[in-house]
């Protein structure tokens, strides 16, 4: 393809010309995705099938409607550059997967093949979280700390700076919601990125924010649960524990666990304790929830299962070592992963062992399901995707 | 010559030092003895190898039980898991594990355990505790937890080169997490605390590697975890990627730098430990001290006739000594005696310092234990001849702890550790020459002391019901019926009961109200009721029959006895000791040091301390067993098979301006005991293509440590050219073979043979000559090392090295030399931390084709070139006297500060020559120098003097006739001193 400067062809014949400039889009694509800079012209969230931030909603639920079938088969198994960050995000057949090198690879779920690769920095990728066709990137320890980028054009579309950061990103409404360990919680307009509030809590802050019942709701390592409404705080509830993963937020109750190893509901409207739960080790993860059961793991391997409501316990599954991701509630089975390198499938209502995998290395990825695919990685630098048993 | 020939002389000098004894510092050392060859096994658990040998099988099976169940705990605590098998090598005794080729180095008597990174391994000793076997167990699990995590960190966010976690934190979360916080813990921080030297985070690199350093780390994280959560802990690793500097990492997780901490820290341990001055005391301001110098522990009272003394261990030389010295309150220590010097010597290796004690009879003899070789011996010393009058060793006993006479003098009670980590009560019947074990079973019976009357043994054991949570109390063995009673009961440490001479009231040490302070069972009358008689069944019992009626007075459960605090230090009191029944030894910890004390007025203080309202718990667990993993579905037992894995593997390529570039390449390979090492060597000298083939030098290597006898053998091919001020330039071909034999007599001595056969090509560039030779060296040594070692060299003891060996040519006769070294350096004590050091130093070739012989330099003789002096004979003398010149030096500027300790001074004459045929003049030095540490292990140092010359030796005492420099000289370089 040639171009003289000042933006005119050369002699070519119309026909050649005709058929270049049938490549020159696509080529100008590629060229642009060779330099870093994406161009997904067909990127529009479509219903029930996205996973748009961490927990999949604005709820933190870990649920997905899905039905995969096991044994589950393995579909492909990509390498990615580095280290795979916490949460993985899908939007228009799209996968979008964090690394520790400032790196953000985008893969085509039907085949596992490198669409493109944002780099932003040589920063670690915290959190990530998707809007449309903006997605919004924290990075843990540099400047800036928040990025608004443009999935189509690439753009940054705005920055802004900030503090250390561990938790992900909540977006609702237009607004987006960002803890940073530092005790700070701050409002930005997702579109200007100007903030509109920013509140300092007394505590350092891991847990990211959820959403419920028109509250912004987050835990901190001081143990209190604090739920706002705009700037005001609407509740808060004192547990004995640090709290480090997201609240799972659903049907006007709050799940969540502390490193205490206790498990709590509380009431959304009023933070009031609806029951709680002596777990046999420190809770670490966000909960799963799919409104008639709320699962969660803890950090002695074990997998409780507990009826949502009155919060007595269904059934127990245990993997090897720690469990280390939230699991994932399913139309039909719950996953989760282990440190012990192992991806586990038990049967949703009874808790039955189905199904797992060994993969190459430990397993601190949050799996995701979507479009009939189940998607996880593993340290350090794996993605892996399945597929239900036909 | 010196660039080229000087890596051959060192590849042969190490691969021939590999063949002797692996463990030698420099060509010195002590010496490492495998007096066992055990039959290794490995019981294989869901996360472990653990290595033991078949007599300690069922302590490795308690051992494989705690190790599962601290897995399960570290991995919640970390949140985190390890993905390798962990290799864990348990000995039974420390005996054993002095023996460990697990690394290279010897072991002191107060390293409990280790783990090193080369393969992972955890190396942990038994010594008769379990409680502190399981301690020590989950002390080096939460390091390879701790180093799996930062490794984690460090590889996600690809940070080869990151300094990783400070010291203080590493062996602070290891004591934190394995003991929690206890009177120990307690005691060193409150002593710091209360004497002002507890160093601030920001300052605790000034003693890192010091027990206070794991004691502080320990703290710092306990106030972190109460101030700001304990998953501030793993939080601090988890954000190690952050930044090099862990100061910052610090300030990012916690929200406080250093500075704020500290301030907040310390603050907060004096708001704690300053109250507590009202109600207790310092031990030297409340009670007369005895000693000062040094550690001084474990008092016996010796009546001496008129002048009462006392007999107690002392390091205040630096070597274990057991002391006498007259008890004479003030200001000032009394003159003090040594009677056994000890770790200078086969038959007095070790005293084992803090854990066993000594016993005085009235009659003024001396009973107590030293490690002698492959066990332990006990010992009795007359007092009034001041000579050893018995020693006697046990078949299986590997250890023996704590002798105490019975009061006639016919029978000695103390505590035996058998092969199999098993220890228990024995009693020695000194007429009858016969042994008879009391208990039999895996409890830790320690501290007997025999009562006046001879009707009991109290001692401290973890038999009872709280041992299971590795708490000691007191007990009573009644020798005539074979019982033994339960005199406290409690979630506490009692240790070292001794009985008044009147019998009427026990001593002994107790930290049931924080920290370890002397309390006093006293009877108060005597019950006649049998139902006061606690019996506590044990496995084994020496005699069993009938008891009588009568109920003992101490026991825990008799209404009438009390039991009171005598003392309220602040600190800690150990190891009571009655001279009469009036007043009290006993050793104090103070000011990061202990020392011997002593209280009067002990009746007045029964009197009027209040006794504790509640005895003891009653509840009195008969028996209780430890949890064990064996074989079955969760363990399986092999037989250990060597398999070899990789040390070290490393290249290099250097590039010399002269000599231009070489490269090669190192491998070393063990076995997972070290038992059985292998070195491959590789490089290449060539300086043009067509050299290539011929300049690859090869060395092959097998070492084995497995049995006392270390042997060595290998194959090597060397090739390249080389100079020297003899032969100029040459190029020389070296193939062959060695083998090498080293036997250690003691840890102090040992004599080494070696052979070594090769084929030499050598061809002189200059002389343009050629020869071939087939070459035999046949060399033997005699090593002796008994030096104590200052911060940076030896400051008592003596070092020889002896070596006689011959090189002949057997195919054209072209070689022929005898060799002479012979290296004497003795260390003179003049005052605690001032000594003389002497060295006689000649190396000689007599021959044909001799090899020359090299001096010159801040090694050798100072204040001349390096090596710059050359001769098939060399000797030299040197003196110097070593003395403290700054303890400590701190430099601050506006981006930091430089901190020194321990530079040492040096004045020094230095005085020898090389020759030839004929000895002709002196070379000599005088000056003055400082060296420092720097690091830990490099010693700098900084010389400047005079040089001087004789031309004619016969001149040698007339000062007159010596020739000096105008000049001064200066000399900078590293090293340790001689």
């Amino acid at each position: 393809m040639i171009l003289t400067t000042n933006g005119s062809l050369n002699s070519f014949s119309a026909g050649i010309f005709k058929s270049l400039r049938l490549l020159l889009i696509p080529a100008l694509i590629l060229t642009l995705i060779q330099c870093g800079g994406p161009a997904f012209p067909h990127l529009q969230p479509r219903s029930g099938q996205s996973w748009l931030l961490l927990g999949g909603d604005p709820g933190r639920s870990h649920f997905s409607p899905v039905a995969l079938s096991t044994p589950l088969k393995l579909a492909w198994h990509h390498k990615i550059t580095a280290a795979v960050g916490r949460t993985l995000l899908y939007q228009d057949g799209l996968l979008f997967v964090p690394t520790f090198n400032g790196k953000i690879d985008v893969l085509v779920l039907r085949d596992g093949q490198r669409r493109s690769k944002f780099k932003l920095s040589r920063s670690t990728v915290g959190g990530i979280a998707l809007e449309g066709s903006r997605a919004v990137v924290l990075r843990r320890n540099s400047h800036p700390a928040v990025q608004a980028v443009d999935l189509i054009s690439g753009n940054e579309l705005w920055k802004s700076r900030g503090e250390v950061v561990f938790s992900e990103p909540l977006i609702v409404g237009g607004d987006l919601y960002i803890a940073y360990y530092g005790g700070s919680l701050v409002c930005h307009d997702l579109e200007s990125g100007v903030v509109r509030y920013k509140i300092d809590l007394p505590t350092r802050l891991e847990s990211s924010p959820s959403f419920a019942s028109g509250l912004v709701i987050l835990g901190g390592d001081d143990g209190v649960v604090r739920a706002y409404r705009d700037e005001k705080k609407e509740w808060e509830f004192k547990t004995d524990g640090a709290i480090k993963a997201a609240p799972a937020c659903r049907d006007g109750r709050v799940y969540l666990g502390t490193a205490d190893e206790r498990f709590y509901c509380l009431d959304a409207s009023n933070g009031k304790p609806v029951w709680s739960f002596a777990a046999d080790g420190k809770i670490m993860n966000e909960a799963a929830i799919d409104g008639q059961r709320v699962c969660f793991g803890t950090t002695r391997g074990t997998l409780f299962c507990l009826d949502a409501e009155s919060g007595k316990e269904l059934w127990r599954s245990s993997a090897k070592s720690v469990i280390s991701t939230a699991p994932l509630i399913t139309r039909n089975a719950v996953f989760f992963g282990s440190l012990d390198k192992h991806i586990y499938a038990v049967d949703v209502q009874s808790g039955k062992h189905l199904w797992s995998f060994e993969t190459e290395g430990r397993i601190l990825t949050h799996p995701i399901a979507v479009d009939n695919s189940l998607v996880i990685a593993s340290q350090p630098e794996n993605v892996y995707c399945f597929t239900g048993a036909d | 010559m010196k660039c080229k020939t000087l890596p051959l002389i060192l590849l042969v000098f190490l691969a021939l030092l590999q063949a002797t004894n692996i463990h030698a510092q420099y060509y010195f050392g002590r010496n490492k003895i495998q007096y066992n060859q055990f039959d290794w096994h490995v019981l294989e658990t869901e996360h472990f190898d653990i290595y033991y040998y078949p007599e300690m099988r069922e302590l490795a099976e308690i051992g494989a039980a705690y190790a599962e169940e601290t897995y399960s705990f570290l991995e919640n605590k970390f949140n985190h898991n390890v993905l390798r098998r962990i290799p864990l090598i348990f000995y039974a005794t420390h005996a054993h594990f002095q023996e460990t080729n697990t690394i290279p180095y010897l072991i002191p008597e107060g390293v409990g355990g280790f783990f090193e990174f080369i393969k992972g391994r955890v190396v942990v000793p038994a010594n008769g505790s379990i409680p502190d076997f399981k301690h020590v167990l989950r002390h080096e699990l939460v390091h390879v937890f701790t180093t799996s995590l930062e490794q984690e960190i460090l590889k996600r966010h690809r940070l080869a080169n990151h300094p990783g976690l400070p010291l203080w934190f590493i062996e602070g979360l290891a004591e934190y997490w394995s003991t929690g916080w206890d009177s120990q813990a307690e005691m060193f921080i409150r002593d710091a605390t209360l004497n002002g030297y507890l160093y601030p985070l920001n300052m605790i690199y000034q003693i890192t590697g010091s027990f206070l350093m794991y004691k502080e780390g320990q703290a710092a994280l306990k106030y972190i975890a109460e101030t700001y959560g304990e998953d501030k802990i793993v939080k601090l690793i988890e954000n190690l990627w952050m930044a090099n500097d862990f100061s910052d990492v610090f300030r990012i997780t916690l929200g406080v730098d250093y500075k704020q901490f500290d301030r907040d820290w310390i603050y907060h341990l004096r708001k704690q430990h300053f109250p507590l001055l009202k109600d207790h005391d310092s031990a030297r301001m409340a009670t007369e001290q005895l000693t000062y110098r040094g550690i001084n522990i474990k008092p016996a009272f010796y009546g001496n006739g008129n002048s009462p003394s006392i007999v107690f261990l002392s390091t205040r030389t630096g070597y274990a000594n057991i002391c006498l010295a007259p008890i004479q309150p003030g200001e000032k220590e009394a003159r003090v005696e040594i009677l056994v010097a000890g770790e200078r010597s086969a038959d007095f290796e070790s005293f084992h310092l803090l854990s066993n004690k000594i016993d005085v009879h009235p009659q003024g003899r001396l009973a107590f234990t030293s490690k002698s070789g492959e066990q332990d011996y006990l010992y009795i010393y007359d007092l009034e001849r001041k000579a050893i009058v018995g020693e006697y060793a046990f078949a299986n006993l590997v250890s023996i702890f704590s002798p105490t006479w019975s009061p006639d003098g016919s029978r000695i009670a103390f505590t035996g550790l058998a092969f199999s980590g098993q220890s228990d009560l024995f009693v020695y019947n000194l007429e009858s020459d016969s042994l008879h074990q009391v208990t039999d079973d895996y409890f830790d019976d320690k501290d007997p002391n025999w009562s006046p009357d001879g009707q009991f043994v109290a001692f401290s054991s973890d038999r009872g019901a709280f041992g299971r949570s590795g708490y000691y109390n007191i007990y009573a063995w009644e020798p005539s019926f074979g019982r033994l009673h339960a005199l406290t009961n409690g979630d506490f440490n009692d240790t070292a009961p001794a009985w008044s001479p009147d019998g009427q009231n026990l001593a002994f040490s107790s930290d049931r109200n924080g920290t370890a302070n002397i309390w006093v069972l006293h009877p108060g009358g005597r019950s006649r009721s049998s139902s006061d008689l606690i019996s506590v069944p044990t496995p084994k019992v020496e005699e069993q029959k009938s008891s009588p009626t009568i109920g003992h007075p101490l026991s825990v459960l008799n209404s009438n006895r009390t039991l009171k605090q005598i003392t309220h230090f602040t600190t800690g009191a150990f190891d009571p000791e009655w001279n009469d029944d009036q007043t009290l030894l006993f050793s104090g910890f103070e000011n990061l040091s202990y020392q011997i004390f002593l209280i009067t007025g002990i009746e007045d203080l029964i009197r009027e301390a209040v006794p504790i309202d509640s005895l003891d718990s009653p509840l009195l667990a008969s028996y209780w067993d430890y949890d064990k993993l064996g074989g079955g579905e969760t363990a399986r037992a092999v037989r250990y098979k060597s398999k070899y894995d990789l040390d070290i593997a490393q290249s290099q390529i250097t590039q010399d301006p002269i000599f231009g570039t070489s490269g090669g390449a190192q491998l070393a390979i063990s076995d997972m005991l070290g038992n059985y090492q292998y070195y491959f060597l590789i490089y290449n000298t060539a300086r043009t293509r067509d050299e290539f083939l011929e300049s690859f030098n090869l060395a092959l290597t097998r070492v084995d440590l497995s049995k006392r006898t270390n042997l060595s053998y290998g194959l090597y091919h060397f090739a390249g050219r080389f100079y020297n001020r003899y032969d100029y330039w040459f190029w020389e071909r070296r193939y062959g073979g060695y083998g090498a034999v080293s036997y250690p007599l003691s840890k102090f001595k040992r004599v080494e043979a070696s052979l070594n056969i090769r084929h030499s090509d050598k061809e002189w560039f200059i002389r343009d000559h050629r020869r071939k030779a087939l070459l035999i060296s046949a060399f033997g040594s005699y090593i002796k090392d008994t030096s104590l070692w200052g911060p940076t060299g030896p400051i008592d003891g003596e070092r020889i090295n002896l070596t006689l060996g011959n090189t002949y040519d057997v195919a054209y006769s072209h070689v022929n030399f005898f060799t002479v070294i012979a290296d004497y350096r003795r260390y003179i004590r003049l005052s605690p931390r001032i000594s003389h050091a002497v060295r006689l130093w000649t190396q000689m070739n007599y021959g044909k084709e001799t090899t020359p012989f090299f001096m010159g330099g801040s090694w050798d003789l100072r204040g001349y070139g390096l090596w710059r002096i050359w001769g098939k004979k060399i000797a030299l003398v040197s003196n110097e006297l070593r003395f403290p010149f700054i303890d400590h030096l701190a430099v601050n500027f506006p981006f930091g500060g430089l901190g020194l300790n321990a530079v040492r001074g040096a004045l020094f004459l230095d005085v020898g020559n090389a020759w030839d045929q004929r000895f002709e003049g002196v070379l000599g030095s005088t000056g003055f120098g400082v060296r420092f540490r720097f690091g830990g292990m490099l010693v700098l140092r900084f010389d400047m003097g005079r040089r001087f010359y004789l031309n004619d030796v016969s001149n040698f005492y007339q000062l007159g006739r010596y020739d000096f420099d105008d000049k001064w000289f200066t000399q900078f370089f590293f090293g340790w001193d001689f």
